[in-house]
C-alpha cells in the first residue's frame, strides 16, 4: 500500500495505581511483583504490539499524474485501494480496515439505511448497543397487574424479528413470555367471568 | 437494507469471570475481545482487537483481606460474648448470626485474592469489572494469551524483555499518555505521621487498659473515654489521608482494622453494660476479660504498626537516596 508510515515508538504497560511504567524484567511473570514506584502487587501479560506502540496513521498521497486510480471521496488523492462492498476507489484516509476487508465510510452507515449491497455483513461487528426486548417482554409477562401480558403480546408482535443480544440468538425468553402472558390472560378472565356463571 | 447473512455470525467463547453477579461480560472472537455491559434491557458492547492488545495489567488489591479481617472481627466479637455471657437464650440467635457471618468468611476466602484487570491499548486503559479475583484472572490470562500470541505472533519471553529495554533506552517511556480513559491519579507520598500517632495511641491505651483498677475509677473512666474519642478520631483521619499515597498495604489495612477493633469495642462494653446478657455476677468478669483482650489487640497493632511505618519509612528514605529508573 503506497503510504507514508510515521515511525512508532516502543510504549510501556504502566501500574494502574500510580501509573508508572511497568519494568521489563517485571512483565509476563507467573506471580504478581511489585511496582518500583508504590509498591502495588502487579502481575503484567504484555504481548508484543508493546513494542510497535500506537499504529502510525497513513497519510493519502497526492495524484502524481491525471492518470492514475483517483479517491472517489478525495479526487486530488491517490486511490490505494477499493472497497469491499461497493467497489469504489479509496485513498489510504477513507479506507477502513474491519474483518479483513476494506470499507468506505459509506458503507459503514447500516443504521442509516443507507449501506450499499454487501455492507450489512459487517454490522455485527459495528454493534455498540442492542435492546432485548424479550427480556422486555419476559418481565411484562410476569408481572401480574392484569394488563401487563397485553403489553408482552404487543412487544412479541413489535419486535419478534428484531435481533436480541449479540451472543444470543435463541427464542426462548419470546416463547415463554408468550406463554406466561396468556396463561396470566386466561387467569385474569377466568377470575372475572367465574361470579357471572 | 439487505438482511445479514446468518452464516456471517460472529462465534463468541465466554473467557472467564462471566459470573451471574457481573453486569459486565467478557467474550472471545475471532480476532477480538467483546466486552458487554448490561444495563436493565439495553446491551452495550465494547471491543478490544487481538492484534491491538499491548497489555493485561493486573493488580493485586487489598478488599479481600479487608473484608476477611472485618468478617473475623465481627465472629470473633460475638464468639467472644457467647462464651463471656453463656446464657441459653443467646445460642441460637448467636449460631445463626456466626453462620451468617461465617459463610461469607468461608467463600471470600475460598475465591481467593481480590485484583482489578486492566487491559491496555495503545490509546486505551480499560478496567475489566467482571474479573476480581486472581485464581479468575489467571484463568482469564491463559485463555487470551494463545488468541493474543496467535494474532500478534509468538516472541520469546527473554527477547520481548530484551527488545523492549532497548527500546526504552533509545526512548524512555514517559508513564501513561494523556487522555487515556481511565487513567489512575498519580499517588502522592506520605509520610504516615497520623499513622504513627494513631499507633501511639493505641500503645497507650493498651497501657491503661492493663493498669485498669490501680487508681481512681472515675479518672480511669474519664481518661478511657477520651482516648478511645482520640483514637476513633484518629483511624477515621487516617482512613481518609491514605488514599491516593504510597503507604504499604499491610498500614492501610490496618487503619481499617482500627475503626473495626473500636466498633467491636464499643459493641462489646455496650452489651457487658446490658443486664439482660450478663448477670450481675459475670458482669464484672466479663468486663475483666474484655480490658485484657482489648489491651492485648491495641497493644498488637499499635506495636505492628510502629514496626511497619519504621520499615516504611527506612525504604522511603532508601528510594528516597536512588530513585528508580524505567527499565533499570
Amino acid at each position: 500500500m503506497a503510504a507514508e508510515t510515521n515511525a512508532t515508538t516502543a510504549q510501556a504497560a504502566c501500574c494502574t495505581r500510580c501509573g508508572a511504567p511497568v519494568p521489563p524484567e517485571l512483565l509476563n511473570r507467573d506471580r504478581p511483583l511489585p511496582c518500583p514506584a508504590c509498591q502495588a502487587q502487579l502481575m503484567v501479560a504484555a504481548y508484543p504490539a508493546l513494542l510497535t506502540g500506537p499504529a502510525a496513521a497513513e497519510r493519502p498521497r497526492e495524484l502524481a499524474d491525471e492518470d492514475e486510480a483517483s479517491c472517489f471521496y478525495h479526487p486530488g488523492k491517490q486511490a490505494v485501494v477499493h472497497c469491499d462492498a461497493c467497489g469504489r476507489f479509496l485513498c489510504a484516509l477513507c479506507d477502513i480496515q474491519l474483518g479483513g476487508r476494506h470499507l468506505c465510510p459509506n458503507c459503514l452507515k447500516p443504521a442509516a439505511g443507507t449501506a450499499p449491497e454487501g455492507a450489512p455483513t459487517a454490522a455485527s461487528e459495528l454493534d455498540r448497543r442492542r435492546v432485548l426486548y424479550d427480556r422486555m417482554a419476559l418481565m411484562y409477562a410476569i408481572l401480574p397487574l392484569g394488563f401487563t401480558p397485553l403489553i408482552t403480546l404487543y412487544l412479541a408482535v413489535r419486535y419478534w424479528s428484531a435481533p436480541g443480544g449479540l451472543l444470543r440468538g435463541s427464542k426462548v425468553r419470546w416463547i415463554a413470555a408468550v406463554l406466561i402472558a396468556l396463561a396470566q390472560l386466561f387467569l385474569w378472565y377466568a377470575l372475572i367471568f367465574s361470579d357471572w356463571f | 437494507m439487505p438482511e445479514p447473512d446468518p452464516s456471517d455470525e460472529i462465534v463468541y467463547r465466554p473467557l472467564p469471570g462471566n459470573g451471574l453477579s457481573s453486569w459486565t461480560s467478557l467474550f472471545l472472537g475471532p480476532d477480538h475481545v467483546l466486552m458487554r455491559i448490561r444495563a436493565g434491557w439495553n446491551e452495550e458492547y465494547r471491543r478490544f482487537y487481538l492484534r491491538d492488545l499491548q497489555a493485561v495489567v493486573v493488580r493485586q488489591t487489598a478488599r479481600s483481606l479487608v473484608w476477611t479481617i472485618v468478617l473475623a472481627c465481627l465472629l470473633a466479637a460475638v464468639a467472644i460474648l457467647v462464651v463471656m455471657a453463656r446464657p441459653p437464650s443467646l445460642i441460637p440467635p448467636a449460631v445463626i448470626f456466626l453462620t451468617v457471618l461465617g459463610l461469607p468468611l468461608l467463600v471470600n476466602i475460598v475465591r481467593g485474592t481480590t485484583c482489578e484487570c486492566h487491559l491496555q491499548t495503545a490509546v486505551r486503559l480499560q478496567r475489566l469489572p467482571s474479573i476480581r479475583r486472581m485464581p479468575t484472572a489467571r484463568k482469564f490470562l491463559a485463555a487470551l494469551s494463545p488468541a493474543v500470541a496467535e494474532a500478534q505472533g509468538r516472541m520469546p519471553t527473554e527477547e520481548f524483555r530484551g527488545r523492549l529495554a532497548d527500546a526504552w533506552r533509545e526512548t524512555p517511556p514517559a508513564g501513561p499518555p494523556p487522555g487515556l480513559i481511565g487513567a489512575p491519579a498519580r499517588i502522592r507520598h506520605e509520610e504516615g505521621s497520623v499513622h504513627l500517632a494513631l499507633r501511639v495511641v493505641l500503645l497507650v491505651g493498651a497501657g491503661m487498659n492493663l493498669l485498669a483498677g490501680l487508681g481512681d475509677e472515675a479518672a480511669w473512666v474519664v481518661l478511657s473515654v477520651l482516648l478511645f474519642l482520640t483514637q476513633l478520631i484518629l483511624a477515621i483521619v487516617a482512613a481518609v489521608r491514605q488514599a491516593g499515597t504510597d503507604l504499604p498495604t499491610g498500614l492501610r489495612v490496618t487503619a481499617w482494622l482500627t475503626i473495626a477493633y473500636l466498633v467491636v469495642l464499643y459493641l462489646l462494653f455496650a452489651a457487658s453494660g446490658l443486664g439482660g446478657i450478663f448477670t450481675p455476677a459475670r458482669r464484672g468478669v466479663a468486663s475483666e476479660d474484655l480490658m485484657l483482650v482489648s489491651a492485648v489487640w491495641a497493644g498488637a497493632m499499635g506495636l505492628a504498626g510502629c514496626l511497619q511505618l519504621a520499615v516504611f519509612r527506612g525504604k522511603s528514605r532508601r528510594r528516597g537516596r536512588r530513585p528508580p529508573t524505567p527499565g533499570s
